[in-house]
């Protein structure tokens, strides 16, 4: 008795599932025969709805590399003291001297006129306009690198102000500086790609909507004679967010391969670029994880789209 | 079958459309509605299709009281009454099978059974072999005859059919009309809105007859 019950319960669900697939099945396949329907502006509306993820998403990606890149610049802590170009490295010695018993001071190296000239010939590729000139135009310079405990912005600003106080120096550089400032600007960019992504997306759904709400319309008379044979809403609107969400795959996978040509366009440039500073900097596409939440986004996108529009028509239906 | 209890439908903004107009309708029974145009027939079939809900009174479906079903429910009661309009309301780019098999997709059918009832009921209706034409290749009475296959295609007990003849010639209109005694004698109950006195006089069953909005005795 029991078993025969549990039976009969099994025999429903197994339906019911059998129901469930059957109704997505076909909103599933119709929903992609509409859109295959009209090629032509159902390959217009992709377009528009890639190109429109495709702006922030190449933001994003530009800025992510930048980040990645300041990331690798983060070794220095180091001051770099000019000094006044009259001086020489004998006139030196004595400043170091006394920089290297500073409390601050973890380890001083001189670079004299020679070494420096040397390196910037390395470094620039600029080594041939510089044999033109009739004598060494470098400064000599002490690079100070402080102990951990001075490893703030803060207090090694501090350090640096004293530094230049100094009548021996001509000016401090210091890379955590401008590295700092990098960083800022880097956060405000990120700040902005937010906000197009927002206004961006908004877009995208309006455009899922819009073209959503076009077929709507085309099919108003087929929709009331489905609710009038007995349709529920469910019924009705799984179609169209069906097609929401192949707008929104579609429209994705569109963008992500719009970005990802691009990476590969910029990806030579950027290396020869690299080379010549002599790192090893590469262009990352999209993680794994990345790649699949902005194609979840989209998916999510238009699916919304969707949804609030065929929501609205189906409430305001008289029949 | 079917009840109406003293049911009044105001239209906002205009007179009463039905003023509490009570009768009941017995299952099997093949039921013609008359009236001048304006006497409120069409407005008594969409109160009975729950295309609009009474202003007062009470109306039964199956002994169930449906006046104040929640609209999440109308879909299922639908899906017991066969619906037949006077402009076919068949959708113009879907094929005549799909057109008569509607209903089925609708209620969740496996495609076998679809298949099966499709073919069935456009063959009861004499249009088999048309199945792949699109409704604007067919004459008015071809139509509305897909139209009368996609109402019974899922045999549901009660058929309402608003003015099903009233763009058809005399010899076609009574050729559907014979169909819905065909249906009746089967078990259908059927409900047949039509102005037309003479028509209606040709054929068996009773007639409630309504002047601005009131029965009266046909």
């Amino acid at each position: 008795m029991e078993s025969a019950g549990r039976k009969a319960g099994l025999k429903f669900i197994r339906d019911r599932l059998h129901t469930f697939l059957r109704l997505h099945g076909y909103a599933l396949f119709s929903s992609l025969g509409d859109l295959w329907r009209a090629p032509v502006m159902t390959f217009m509306t992709l377009l528009v709805i890639a190109v429109t993820l495709a702006l922030p998403l190449t933001f994003y990606l530009t800025l992510a590399n930048l980040q990645r890149l300041s990331g690798t610049l983060d070794e220095s802590w180091k001051v770099s003291l000019y000094l006044d170009p009259k001086l020489n490295e004998r006139d030196a010695k004595p400043l170091v001297a006394r920089l290297r018993k500073q409390d601050a001071v973890a380890s001083v190296e001189l670079i004299d006129k020679d070494t420096g000239l040397a390196k910037f010939r390395h470094d620039s590729g600029f080594g041939d306009v510089l044999k033109a000139l009739p004598e060494n135009p470098l400064p000599v310079v002490i690079e100070i690198s402080p102990r951990p405990q001075w490893e703030s912005p803060e207090r090694l600003a501090e350090l640096v102000t004293e530094w230049e106080k100094l009548p021996q120096v001509d000016f401090a550089q210091w890379n955590m500086h401008w590295l700092q400032r990098l960083r800022a600007w880097l956060q405000l960019a990120e700040r902005g790609v937010v906000m197009l992504g927002a206004l961006l997306s908004l877009t995208v759904l309006l455009v899922v909507g819009n073209t959503i709400r076009l077929e709507l319309e085309n099919r108003h008379e087929e929709i009331e004679v489905m609710k009038l044979l007995g349709a529920t809403h469910r019924f009705i609107r799984r179609p169209f967010i069906y097609s929401g969400f192949w707008y929104g795959a579609s429209g994705g996978l569109m963008a992500l391969t719009l970005v990802w040509g691009l990476s590969i366009m910029m990806r030579s440039p950027a290396r020869s670029l690299a080379d010549m500073y002599g790192t090893s900097f590469t262009i990352d596409f999209l993680t794994f994880t990345e790649w699949l939440s902005f194609a979840g986004f989209s998916v999510a996108l238009g699916v919304m789209g969707a949804w609030l529009v065929v929501t609205r028509h189906l409430w305001q239906l008289r029949v | 079958m079917l009840q109406f209890d003293q049911v009044t439908k105001q239209y906002p903004g205009s007179g009463e459309a039905l003023k509490g107009v009570s009768f009941r309708i017995e299952r099997g029974e093949m039921v013609f509605i008359t009236g001048h145009s304006g006497a409120g027939k069409s407005t008594l079939l969409r109160l009975t299709a729950l295309i609009e809900r009474p202003s007062r009174g009470n109306i039964l479906l199956n002994g169930k009281n449906v006046t104040r079903l929640p609209n999440r429910k109308i879909p299922f009661v639908r899906r017991r009454i066969g619906l037949i309009f006077q402009d076919y309301r068949l959708v113009h780019y879907r094929t005549v099978y799909d057109n008569v098999a509607m209903p089925l997709l609708i209620a969740g059918y496996g495609p076998d059974e679809i298949d099966r009832r499709t073919r069935a009921a456009l063959s009861k209706v004499g249009l088999a072999g048309l199945e792949r034409r699109f409704p604007i290749t067919l004459s008015g009475g071809e139509q509305q005859r897909v139209g009368i296959a996609r109402a019974i295609v899922s045999r549901p007990p009660l058929i309402l059919a608003d003015e099903p003849t009233g763009n058809l010639d005399p010899d076609l209109s009574m050729e559907i009309m014979a169909m819905f005694r065909e249906f009746n004698q089967v078990g259908v109950t059927m409900m047949v809105v039509s102005h037309d006195q003479e028509l209606v006089s040709r054929f068996a069953g009773r007639v409630l007859h309504l002047e601005q909005g009131r029965l009266v005795d046909g």
